[in-house]
């Protein structure tokens, strides 16, 4: 993206600019202290749009969605060829090979599967001693935001909620806040104003919606054990995620 | 960014409004108003928790700048107290 496209970039030369000359002829020529402390605080105004142009994202949100779904429908294309019918198994790093992963395994009851080790970096994955203890082992779109934390969150409810938060909005800008509380082995967070999609497509009742997908990832993580959506609901202006943290 | 817009919108408003209330107070000295922005700049910026690293690093750059002012302001003034 270049300097001139980008409206941050744009807004603040044009703020520092304008101040400058506003605080230059107002405090020099017009002799007008609140004029000239106007054209300081637009250059103030023109540094932090400057500061904060540099941080935008240098790939286009039209091509982050393109990238988004042929992902998903990737992932899609390959769980409806399988025939796989049971709900993804969010796993943490110290599960997998260093980054949080989902396992969908064959067996339609995930209450079964128990993961003790972990699993080598294999698509079709092995989690247990019998002949249909196999699933497949996949990167979702929560695995691949985790690495934009600067450190692993804290098992605690406030840990988690800051860390959906950091994520959520101030780096994804897909939501507009969360709340998190952990009750009897289950993790129920609150997204208000959720932007993603939460298309009711076979892919998202496996593995949740990429929102669903990106807090797993967070809470299994958080809490170093593995967990399955149970529940995701859309209402107004928020969505509501209930985890259900495995043995 | 969604947080980036209403982090700028909230800066512009309270700066504005402290502009405007020193001026109805006929304030005259350019440093009060200088301080005063300094303050509510360093105040919101430390609000603004959610802000992703980049953001806080590029926006801590903007800080140190007016920092280094205030300094300068604080240089100018001793002589001028002392003296």
């Amino acid at each position: 993206m270049r300097f001139s496209d980008n409206r941050h970039n744009l807004l603040g030369v044009g703020l520092a600019s304008g101040g400058g000359f506003i605080a230059v002829v107002s405090y020099f020529v017009l002799n007008s202290t609140p004029l000239a402390a106007l054209g300081v605080s637009m250059i103030i105004m023109g540094g932090v749009c400057l500061a904060l142009g540099r941080t935008r994202p240098k790939i286009p949100p039209e091509l982050s969605a393109i990238l988004l779904q042929s992902g998903l429908e990737n992932t899609a294309a390959l769980v409806e060829e399988l025939g796989l019918r049971s709900k993804a198994i969010y796993l943490p790093s110290s599960l997998t090979s260093g980054h949080p992963q989902a396992l969908i395994p064959l067996r339609s009851n995930p209450e079964t599967v128990q993961i003790r080790e972990a699993l080598p970096k294999r698509l079709i994955a092995n989690y247990g001693p019998g002949p249909e203890d196999i699933g497949i082992l996949v990167t979702t779109p929560g695995s691949a935001s985790l690495g934009m934390l600067g450190s692993k969150p804290g098992p605690g409810a406030g840990e988690l909620e800051t860390a959906i938060t950091s994520l959520a909005v101030g780096m994804l800008d897909v939501a507009d806040g969360a709340r998190a509380k952990i009750v009897e082995g289950r993790v129920i967070i609150e997204v208000m104003g959720p932007r993603l999609d939460s298309n009711n497509i076979w892919l998202y009742q496996c593995l949740g919606s990429p929102l669903a997908s990106i807090v797993a990832s967070l809470a299994c993580e958080a809490l170093d054990r593995p967990l399955v959506i149970e529940r995701e609901a859309h209402e107004q202006a928020r969505c509501v995620i209930e985890l259900r943290v495995l043995d | 960014m969604r947080i980036y817009d209403i982090y700028i919108y909230s800066l512009a408003l309270f700066l504005t409004l402290t502009t405007v209330i020193l001026a109805a107070f006929g304030e005259s000295r350019l440093d009060v108003y200088f301080t005063a922005y300094l303050i509510e700049t360093l105040v919101l910026t430390e609000l603004y928790i959610h802000l992703n690293p980049r953001a806080r690093r590029g926006l801590s750059v903007v800080s140190v700048i007016l920092f280094a002012g205030f300094i300068g302001i604080i240089t100018l003034a001793i002589p001028r107290i002392l003296g």
